[in-house]
This record gives C-alpha cells, structure tokens and sequence, in this order.
C-alpha cells in the first residue's frame, strides 16, 4: 500500500443524500455491503440494493486503509465487496464474500426474486434478450468505463492527445446510444421509455449510472470538457445524441442513483487525483499501465 | 497483400472435422467459428455437450465474409445467430445463454438461478478471473521476445512464475475432490479454462517449457499441483474437448506467430499494447 497517499485529503464517509441512506443501513445485518461512498463500482451494486429494496447494511471501508476484518473476508481488498450469510434462514454468523461489482448484482438480482417483495427483475426472462443486456453490460465495463478513466486522466505527458481519449470515449457512448436506438425500433412507437430496454428498468442502466453522474468532474477538470454535442448541433449523429440525452436525464433523476449520491463537492475533491494523475487507486494504476481494470 | 495471418489452414481437421461435418446441415442456430480460436471452443464444447442442434460455419477471421458480418458487425468469432436478425457474441455470454435457453439439455453448467445462487456467483467470479487474469498472463508469456531485453531470459522466467501463480490460484479454488472446479460436475469455469489448458502445449514447442513441478516436486504447492493435474486430466478426456480440436500440427504454425509475436489478432494486439483480451 503506497504511503505516499495523503488519505487525510480524502473525504472519509458519505455525505449528503448518501449518508442517509447509509445511517439507515448502519445496523447490523448479516447482509453486508463493503464499500466506498466514492467508488463507482460500489455505487452499482448499492444501487441494486436499494432499487430491490433488500435490507442490508452498509460498511464504509477507506480503501486506502483497509481493516483487517474486511482483508480477513476478501484478501484481495476490493470494494465491492457482499459478505453473504451462508445459512439458509441468512441468520448464521458465517460469511462467505462475493466480488466483482456485475457478479453482485446479478447475484442480488437472482437471489432476490420475489416480485411481492423486491420488484420486477433487473434482467429480461427471455434467454436472448438476458444475454443481450450482458453483451451491452460488457460494453459498458469493457469499453465505456476504461475510456473514462484514460479521459478523466489525461495529462498533457501522455502518448495520446485528449482529443483521442474524447473521441474514442464518446464512439463508444454512441455505439451504445444506437444500440438503444434499435432497440427502440424494434419494440415499436408506443413502447419508447429512456432505458435501455424502453420503459423497462435493468441492469444494463445501472452498470452505466455512476458513470453518467460522474460526467460533470470531466467538463470540471479537462480542457475542452465532455464534448458531447447540443441539442441542434449534432449534425448526423443529431438522433443518436438525442436518445442519450434522453437516457441520462432519466438515470441521473432515478431516486436510487440519487439516494446513493454524496454531495457534489465532495467528489470534485476525490477525482482532483484522478485528473491530475496522481492517485494510487487500483484502477488508476491499472489505466495507467493499460491493463484490464482490477 | 493479404494480411499475414490470412494463410492459416483454412478448415477444421481430425476429430473437430468429423464434428463440423456432422453439423454442415442447414439449421436455425448457427455457430460461426474459427476451427482453431480458444474462445469458439468454449461455445463449441458447450453445444456439445448438452448436444443441441446446430450449424458449424467456418470463418476466415481475417476473410470475414458478408454473412458473419451481416450477423455480427464487429465480425468477431464466436457469433451465434440464434434466429433471423438475432445474434450473440462474447463466448461466455454465449455459454449462458445455451444454459438459459435450453434449461432441459444437460448438462447443467451451473446451479439453478434460486437454487444455489452464491454457487452462481463465485462460477462467475472465477470465469472472470480465467478472462481477465489467466489468459492475458498466457498471451504475455507466450508472445515475449527475450532477445528484444536486455535481462530476456531473466524476464521470460518472471513470466512463467506469474502464468504458473494464476495456475495454482486457480487451482487452489476448486472443490478438493472435483475432479471438476465445482466437484463431480462438468460446469461453466471448467468449459472457459478448458481450452487454454489444452494448449499450454505451446510452451513447451515455444518458450522453453513452463516449469510446472514433477509430482513430488512441488514443495509448498504440491497439493495444488496435484489438483491442477487431476483437473486437468479430467478435462481433456472430455469427448466434447477431443471432439473440438483439430490435428496438433495444424495448430503450430498458428501458436508460431504468437510465440513469434507477428501474429495480427485482435487478442495479439492488445496483448502487444499491454491491454486485457478484448
């Protein structure tokens, strides 16, 4: 673990509406969610939790110093982190962990199905159209994510120039965005809700939510901002934006994405390392060298 | 010129050829494939053994006719057309979505969603670290060039240490009788492994072997060896696996660009670039 980060510069908890949720969630429960009030990948599997309405409760790890108890339960550190009661009533004391923030949620997701309880499910029944949400899952992790992170860390040293990191950031939005735009086709007119499967709620809109409200900190920290054209001004692509548009308004309104949200401030000061490149996290590192994200 | 990769043996051979020959017949579901790409034999095994009907189509990754890019527009082998305009791609996803849609062909390759969700869970986990750590780990080791370091050799062997700990981290997950990751049971993490362990081959042709161990050798780590091997017989007497590969020599000269590291895949690139598989 570097020793050279300052984590006395790091917000330590929640805040704003996220701290009354996690002050909800404070009292023990043998469902645990490990995390971090300012990761993103955190943010998707507390999302699930709340959108399911699935009583847990919530521990705050500093990732940067990290308890042995938490260590004890994943040795490899990483928020997410779900200890998951193994008995079959969920009242045993033993915890077995699961990570890796798209495993727990379709963990949650399959585990969680009683529709009197929890909701309507975050995944399609129909085999094809479940696998078509995890393809565009894997776009989301694979593609979107890792180019906002080489966006958001540019630094005029870098090998690419950050109209390239621009560029390639927002194809992939696109490729996205007309995806949904086929989708939307394909269900007809009368079935044109903002999510990506139209008025139906999924997964493949939570795996992008924390992104999509992140947005702001690159138009804060790098020259030129997002760069996503406006209304009128998008030429061919005038539709696709459009549908994005429509898409983002919807997610950053959804009262989940809210719920889980700290004060706006405080991630402007978390993600001033990221812009300027000198954070330590994981993924960070990882961007830097160009590797798959931890 | 033709792109250099382009001169590959252009059709499954041995086993696999009898197995593409059966399935030549027009059917709603078709695989398309390369004889030869570690990520279509996932898919492939996985028809075989719930033994659902399909169409093999053999494609040219580096001649991609219009029908693979009709299906497909990012042209990537496996593409799986499950119905007229109705394709999947990524060999996992593809791999679920057999079990899905097909609840009634064993075998199971994961416990039923409700059943046994946490199992669900860490198979996906483990499915992913094969993804995201094993097989990077495999392309870096088999596409270094010694003669282009300084200290070459001295990093080659660095390189088969960090392949052999993903081994033995892997090894050390499975259930400890198996002989299967789960237990007695053929499932989802064996299917996405099975493939790169059938060709760790490659480096004992290419690299100077990997090292691993002779049983009784492994010190620390013997128990994890020895559940390694027993895995990893297990898995290769699987018919679905015999079934699905070719003629050993048909393979050299493809893994020789690779160990050569000229070879022009999407996988090869990015493993140059220092990235993931993609």
């Amino acid at each position: 673990m570097p020793a050279s980060v300052d984590t006395s510069l790091l917000p330590a908890s929640t805040t704003g509406a996220a701290a009354k949720l996690a002050a909800a969630h404070a009292a023990e429960h043998p469902l645990k969610l490990y995390g971090g009030w300012f990761c993103p990948f955190v943010q998707r599997t507390w999302i699930v939790l709340h959108e399911k309405r699935i009583p847990h409760q919530y521990v705050e790890i500093n990732p940067y110093a990290k308890a042995p108890e938490f260590l004890a339960l994943n040795p490899r550190g990483l928020v997410p982190t779900l200890a998951v009661p193994v008995d079959e009533k969920g009242e045993g004391k033993k915890r077995k962990p699961l990570y890796e923030s798209s495993v727990i949620c379709e963990y949650l997701d399959e585990a969680y199905v009683k529709e009197s309880e929890y909701g309507p499910p975050l995944l399609p029944r129909d085999p094809y159209e479940r696998a078509r949400c995890r393809l565009w899952m894997d776009h989301i992790s694979g593609k979107i994510v890792p180019g906002f992170y080489r966006f958001i860390q540019h630094t005029p040293e870098k090998t690419y120039t950050i109209e390239e990191a621009r560029e390639s950031f927002l194809g992939h939005i696109k490729t996205l965005a007309r995806e949904m735009l086929d989708g939307d086709a394909e269900r007809g007119s009368d079935e044109s809700g903002p999510w990506f499967l139209g008025t139906t709620f999924s997964l493949v809109d939570v795996m992008l939510a924390p992104w999509a409200k992140r947005l702001f900190l690159i138009d804060h920290y790098k020259p030129g901002g997002l760069g996503v054209p406006a209304k009128d001004q998008a030429g061919a692509d005038e539709e696709v934006w459009a549908r994005w548009r429509k898409w983002f308004d919807a997610i950053v309104a959804r009262q989940s994405v809210k719920d889980t949200w700290s004060d706006d401030e405080q991630y402007i000061a978390a993600y001033k390392r990221y812009a300027e490149d000198t954070t330590q996290s994981e993924v960070a590192q990882a961007t830097r060298k160009g590797e798959k994200l931890p | 010129m033709p792109p250099p990769d382009a001169d590959l043996h252009p059709v499954a051979t041995g086993l696999a050829k009898k197995t593409v020959d059966e399935h030549s017949a027009e059917q709603p579901l078709k695989l398309f494939a390369g004889w030869f790409c570690p990520f279509v034999q996932r898919a492939w095994i996985t028809l075989e053994e719930k033994r659902i009907p399909y169409q093999y189509v053999e494609v040219n990754p580096y001649h991609k006719g219009p029908e693979l890019l009709r299906t497909n527009p990012r042209g990537l082998v496996p593409t799986l057309e499950v119905a007229p305009g109705k394709s999947l791609y990524e060999s996992t996803v593809l791999c679920e979505y057999l079990e899905d849609h097909y609840p009634d062909r064993a075998p199971r390759i994961l416990p039923e969603a409700g059943k046994d969700d946490y199992t669900r869970a860490r198979a996906r986990i483990w499915t992913d670290y094969v993804t995201t750590r094993v097989i990077p780990a495999f392309h870096r080791l088999l596409q270094f060039q010694p003669s282009e370091h300084e200290d070459g050799e001295r990093r080659l062997d660095e390189l088969r240490g960090e392949f052999r700990a993903h081994l033995l981290e892997f090894a050390r997950e499975m259930d400890p009788e198996g002989p299967f990751f789960f237990g007695s049971g053929l499932g989802l993490v064996d299917i996405v492994m099975v493939p790169w362990a059938v060709r760790l081959w490659v480096f004992e042709e290419f690299k100077g072997g990997l090292r691993v161990p002779d049983p009784g050798h492994g010190g620390d780590d013997e128990k994890a060896w020895d559940r390694w091997r027993r895995w990893l017989d297990a898995v290769s007497s699987l018919d679905s696996v015999k079934k699905t590969t070719s003629d050993h020599e048909h393979y050299i000269p493809i893994y020789k660009r690779y160990a050569d590291d000229v070879a022009q895949s999407e996988l090869a690139k990015a493993t140059r670039a220092g990235r993931g598989v993609p």
